[in-house]
């Protein structure tokens, strides 16, 4: 692996830091375009409507994109487990607040705690000895495989496969200017995600913790020659990466309504479009992935039925993958 | 060692494997077959198969559908010990998953056991699947209590092997829109939202309900078909509701419902009082589903009769038999799929499959005196005498015509009220 | 005595192992080109259910909805597979690993889903019946020559099916044998290095891609034939996995391993279903896939190599 420039600059998340006035002309005429499109298939209110949904979504995305993003950037994992990690954070959550009577906020912090231990536990167990015998690529993704596996049966074979509620308010709504709806629970939802990206990012480009994850997930070799205490700095991405991803998994199912043990796994490939959108390894193009992917597959309901509307995530992962592998809003130069 | 030598044993060892499987069959005797074929009061030994929803969609028809079936077959053997003729009837279950590959290698489990007569399947795709592969090539009889698509009839053309004890979906339609022009006074010019989850039971009773709407007048928009698995449903009930139909017609499952229902009331422009519905709903609202999504819905179901002497009787033995307490629909219609499949050998005086299911019709058709379970012994010693009785379910009069369908048969008019399926009345439908 | 019994009794009865014996041979079949394209070629197929999919889909339309012949329908289908293949892989087997792994994955259940919800072509979750009324004239005749009892229609596919995965095998092998064979294995090993002797190595990959969209959708008829009725639930991302979990316990790089791997975990499997224990059915399904899960885990970290590969066969960097 060769080194490469950081992809993003310390400056501005998301926008890519040098590129000339032709291509941000160009991303803004296509952004009329689209916007126009969906005008004129739906209607300013639907539009909206539909952009309200997107955004809800598309932080819980986020959410989970991020920390497969920074993972796969420091170990060159992907995490096929990550959806699985959603699903129990969502089962720690339910496990506090049903079957201890903890309050959903308690209960909702012992789930983050609660997938970060795991994350941390099979990074310990399982991916450190596996890295120290030099284990390979295949031998890797088989065995997040397999652990996506055991992590969502051993729920399902504890908890069953009927669906289960947190005890969250899944009917009331909210009128928001316009005519337009957003559900209690969904408005929640979609602050608290938000606001936690936020915090994501100014922890990521502020704190010296932050930024030494950056670092590593640019560039392993680069950052253990400026100092960094790899090992720590892994343990801390993996803690983050579970802390995410439940808090991703425990929000989604507040917003849902009801979960079953499939619940993250079914998203799994959207977190992949979302990261492989934003640039394996760039937390800030996950972060804009996510949200890209709940916002376009939203959308897509305005213009095809909305049975189409997962294959749309797929559609656009396999056209980024051909078109742009590297990604649109930074993450790797090298394929 | 060379890969050709790892090859060559490799495969002689895969082939000898498949040539132990053949040979043992002409070893090993025939099991669940022909025992006791030949004159009356030869010995009988049944195995009924049962296929059970015990997870996946349905799974809440599974633990009491066992039960049903349980109850019949005690009551079948202790009515022909009483009747004096040698029959022995025992049950053996596999979990169908609610879902078509699954039920197939269940039905194959069943088969394996030794099962000659197959009491199943519950949802339609299931049931398709299981007598494509299983009960059509290897000629066992199977009778479904739940499985309602108009399509399962057809293939009864096919080896004579497919059975109901349940009306299809045409009657079910056919009563629904009678119900909504009811509450609606009247159809013309009234436009309803038709919606259902996307798979044989959604997509067939949707547009037979559209069909049967359009030709009393009415318009409908839709049928809108969702994915039972999507991740979130707001797009689909923001469809639903456009336009603010006179009336919602939902056809789901109780575990999608949920989500979908919670979204409807997000939108604020909807309520269950407009909504109406079809069978495959549970007796009380579960857990999951907001009550204010189904307390009010009106809905149409494939009947099984709520009062009358028989019903009591079936409520108290209910009672007093081990097993859940909940009754739920179609509950009698399994009870009654499983007396068939006695009665059936009984009068083929076989239990190999293809012989009960030239029998299956006659016991439950018109001909011979009526007798209800309570006079089993009696419909028993008939039948092993030779004579023809006409077997009246719980679940109605039965009477099978020649497709193994229920022509005649009861459709219940029910409503949810606080939380609990109320049949409000009983509408016999078909000739 | 009561608590971890076995209904050995099912065991006993040759319909368990003639059903075994064909799952063997469908999923050895599919596992055959997951072995070209992972053990030989060193591209991480992650997606061969969708040209098992592909395959069967495009059979039973050709037969149900355009009238074809089923013998016609069975060389036309595989053409389609391969140009599946083909169309996939161009723009795709230029990325690096893990991406097309994941496009693989991608490609999968975008086919599982498109099947799912073009029902006016598919027939949706209601499935298709009644491609295989040719195949099955063949059998039952054949059921009547042999004499069988009712009891063992299905031997007439597991003959088919043991001839068809003999043929493939024996192809197959050839094949890795092969001068062509061996130019995998250089992809594989050190695509550097071959495209400095001037060979295309993108070329040899997507060869190696279309083979295994051939063969895959081979099995995909087998399937079909097995199920007599086709619903994209056959098809989930699952399969594959427990491809690779055959491919590794027979070990990479081993086509008879191919064969043992599947015999090995198809009889666990299938076995667990006759288990009794103390545990719901639904909690007995979750067992297998928790073990399936562990078998991915443990080989790969105890014995990568699994039973017939060499230690050698596994690129121990990434």
């Amino acid at each position: 692996m060769t080194g490469r420039q950081p992809a993003v600059s310390v400056g501005r998340p998301g926008l890519p830091a040098r590129r000339g006035a032709l291509a941000r002309h160009r991303g803004a005429a296509a952004a009329v375009a689209a916007a126009a499109a969906l005008l004129a298939a739906g209607g300013l209110v639907d539009v909206a409507q539909a952009t309200v949904n997107g955004l809800t979504a598309g932080a819980i995305f986020a959410l989970g994109a991020v920390g497969l993003s920074l993972v796969y950037g420091s170990l060159r994992l992907i995490n096929f487990a990550h959806g699985d990690f959603l699903t129990f954070g969502a089962y720690a959550a339910l496990l506090a607040n049903a079957g201890l009577g903890l309050p959903l906020v308690a209960a909702a912090l012992v789930a983050l705690a609660a997938t970060a231990l795991l994350g941390v536990g099979m990074e310990l167990a399982m991916w450190r000895p596996m890295r120290a015998r030099g284990a390979g690529a295949l031998q890797l993704i088989l065995m997040a495989i397999g652990l996506a596996f055991v992590v969502r049966y051993a729920i399902a074979f504890v908890a069953g496969p009927e669906p289960r509620r947190l005890g969250v308010d899944v009917t009331s709504s909210y009128d928001l200017p316009g005519g337009l709806r957003i559900g209690q629970t969904e408005l929640w939802v979609t602050v608290i995600a938000f606001a936690v990206l936020a915090a994501v990012v100014v922890l990521l480009r502020s704190s010296s913790l932050g930024k030494q994850m950056r670092a590593l997930s640019d560039d392993v070799d680069l950052a253990e020659t400026t100092g960094v205490d790899t090992g720590r700095v892994i343990i801390v991405i993996w803690a983050f990466a579970g802390v995410l991803a439940g808090l991703a998994g425990v929000l989604y199912a507040s917003a849902l309504g009801s979960f079953d043990p499939n619940v993250g796994f079914i998203i799994l490939l959207s977190l992949f479009a979302a990261v492989i959108l934003g640039g394996m390894g760039s937390a800030y193009g996950a972060l804009l992935g996510g949200v890209t992917i709940g916002l376009v597959q939203e959308w897509s309901t305005l213009f095809i039925d909305v049975r189409w509307k997962l294959v749309v995530g797929f559609a656009v992962l396999v056209a980024v993958l051909t078109l742009r592998p590297e990604g649109f809003f930074g993450g790797e130069r090298r394929l | 060692m060379s890969m050709g030598n790892r090859a060559g044993r490799t495969l002689a060892a895969a082939a000898a494997v498949a040539a132990l499987g053949t040979a043992a069959t002409g070893c090993g005797g025939d099991d669940g077959g022909s025992a006791g074929e030949g004159g009356g009061g030869a010995s009988l030994e049944l195995t009924v198969g049962v296929l059970l929803p015990m997870t996946g969609t349905s799974s809440a028809f599974g633990p009491p559908l066992e039960k049903a079936t349980k109850m019949a077959v005690k009551q079948i053997n202790d009515a022909a010990g009483k009747a004096g003729v040698d029959l022995r009837v025992e049950v053996v279950t596999a979990d169908n998953e609610s879902e078509p590959v699954a039920s197939v290698a269940a039905a194959r489990k069943l088969v394996t056991e030794g099962a000659s007569c197959i009491v199943g399947s519950s949802s339609s795709a299931t049931t398709i699947a299981v007598a494509q592969s299983v009960a059509i090539p290897q000629g066992i009889p199977m009778i479904t209590p739940m499985s309602t698509a108009a399509s399962i009839s057809d293939l009864h053309a096919n080896g004579g092997v497919t059975f109901r004890t349940i009306p299809a979906d045409p009657m079910q339609a056919e009563v629904l829109a009678d119900v909504i022009a009811e509450r609606l006074d009247g159809a013309e010019g009234k436009t309803i939202s038709i919606a259902g989850r996307d798979d044989a039971f959604g997509q067939g009773l949707t547009s037979e309900i559209k069909r049967n709407w359009e030709e009393l007048g009415g318009q409908a928009t839709g049928p809108l078909l969702y994915d039972p698995n999507a991740s979130s449903y707001n797009d689909v009930a923001g469809q639903i509701v456009d336009g603010d139909p006179a009336a919602y017609v939902i056809i789901d499952l109780p575990q999608t419902y949920a989500k979908v229902g919670a979204a409807l009331l997000r939108t604020g422009k909807f309520s269950a009082d407009d909504l109406f519905i079809a069978g495959g709903q549970p007796a009380t609202i579960p857990e999951d589903t907001p009550p204010e999504a189904l307390n009010g819905a009106v809905g149409a179901s494939p009947g099984f009769p709520t009062d009358g002497p028989l019903v009591e009787a079936f409520d108290a033995l209910w009672d007093r038999s081990p097993g859940v307490e909940q009754q739920q629909p179609y509950m009698q219609n399994g009870f009654d799929a499983a007396m068939l499949c006695a009665l059936g050998a009984v009068a083929a005086q076989s239990t190999d499959g293809r012989a009960i299911a030239e029998e299956l019709i006659a016991p439950s058709a018109p001909g011979g005196p009526e007798y209800s379970y309570q006079e089993l012994d009696q419909a028993i010693a008939d039948l092993g005498a030779g004579e023809d009785v006409d077997f009246q379910g719980v679940s109605g009069p039965l009477d099978l015509d020649d497709n193994g369908d229920i022509q005649a048969g009861y459709v219940n008019v029910y409503r949810y009220i606080d939380g609990k399926l109320t049949v409000e009345r009983q509408v016999q439908a078909g000739d | 005595m009561t608590t971890l019994a076995v209904s050995l009794s099912a065991f006993g009865r040759p319909e368990f192992w003639i059903g075994v014996g064909i799952l063997v041979a469908i999923y050895a079949i599919l596992t055959l080109g997951l072995q070209l394209n992972i053990g030989y070629t060193g591209i991480y197929n992650f997606g061969q259910v969708g040209f098992m999919a592909v395959g069967a889909y495009a059979m039973a339309v050709l037969v149900v909805e355009a009238g074809w012949s089923f013998w016609a329908s069975l060389p036309a289908a595989t053409l389609i597979a391969v140009a599946f293949a083909v169309l996939l892989g161009l723009p795709t087997l230029r990325l690096r690993t893990h991406y097309f792994a994941i496009a693989t994955i991608a490609f999968a259940e975008i086919v599982r889903y498109v099947i799912q919800n073009a029902d006016g072509l598919t027939g949706g979750s209601q499935g298709v019946l009644g491609f295989e009324i040719a195949w099955q004239t063949i059998a039952l005749s054949l059921q009547a020559d042999l004499g069988l009892a009712p009891e063992l229609a299905l031997v007439p596919l597991l003959i088919v099916a043991w001839v068809t995965l003999a043929v493939l095998f024996a192809v197959l092998l050839a094949l890795g044998r092969s001068p062509w064979g061996r130019m995998l294995r250089a992809v594989r090993e050190d695509e550097d290095a071959v495209r400095a002797l001037g060979k295309n190595a993108y070329a040899y990959k997507l060869q190696s891609f279309a083979v295994a969209g051939a063969v895959g959708a081979v099995s995909g008829y087998l399937l079909a034939l097995y199920l007599s009725f086709l619903s994209p639930d056959a098809f989930l991302a699952s399969v594959t996995f427990i491809s690779f979990a055959m491919l590794i316990v027979g070990g990479l790089g081993s086509f008879p391993g191919v064969v043992v791997g599947a015999f090995i975990v198809q009889v666990v499997l299938e076995g667990t279903r006759y288990l009794q224990l103390p545990l719901t059915d639904h909690q007995v399904a979750s067992l297998r896939y928790i073990l399936i899960g562990l078998v991915l885990i443990l080989v790969m970290a105890l014995r990568p190599q699994g039973i017939l590969g060499r230690r050698q066969e596994m690129v121990l960097r990434g």
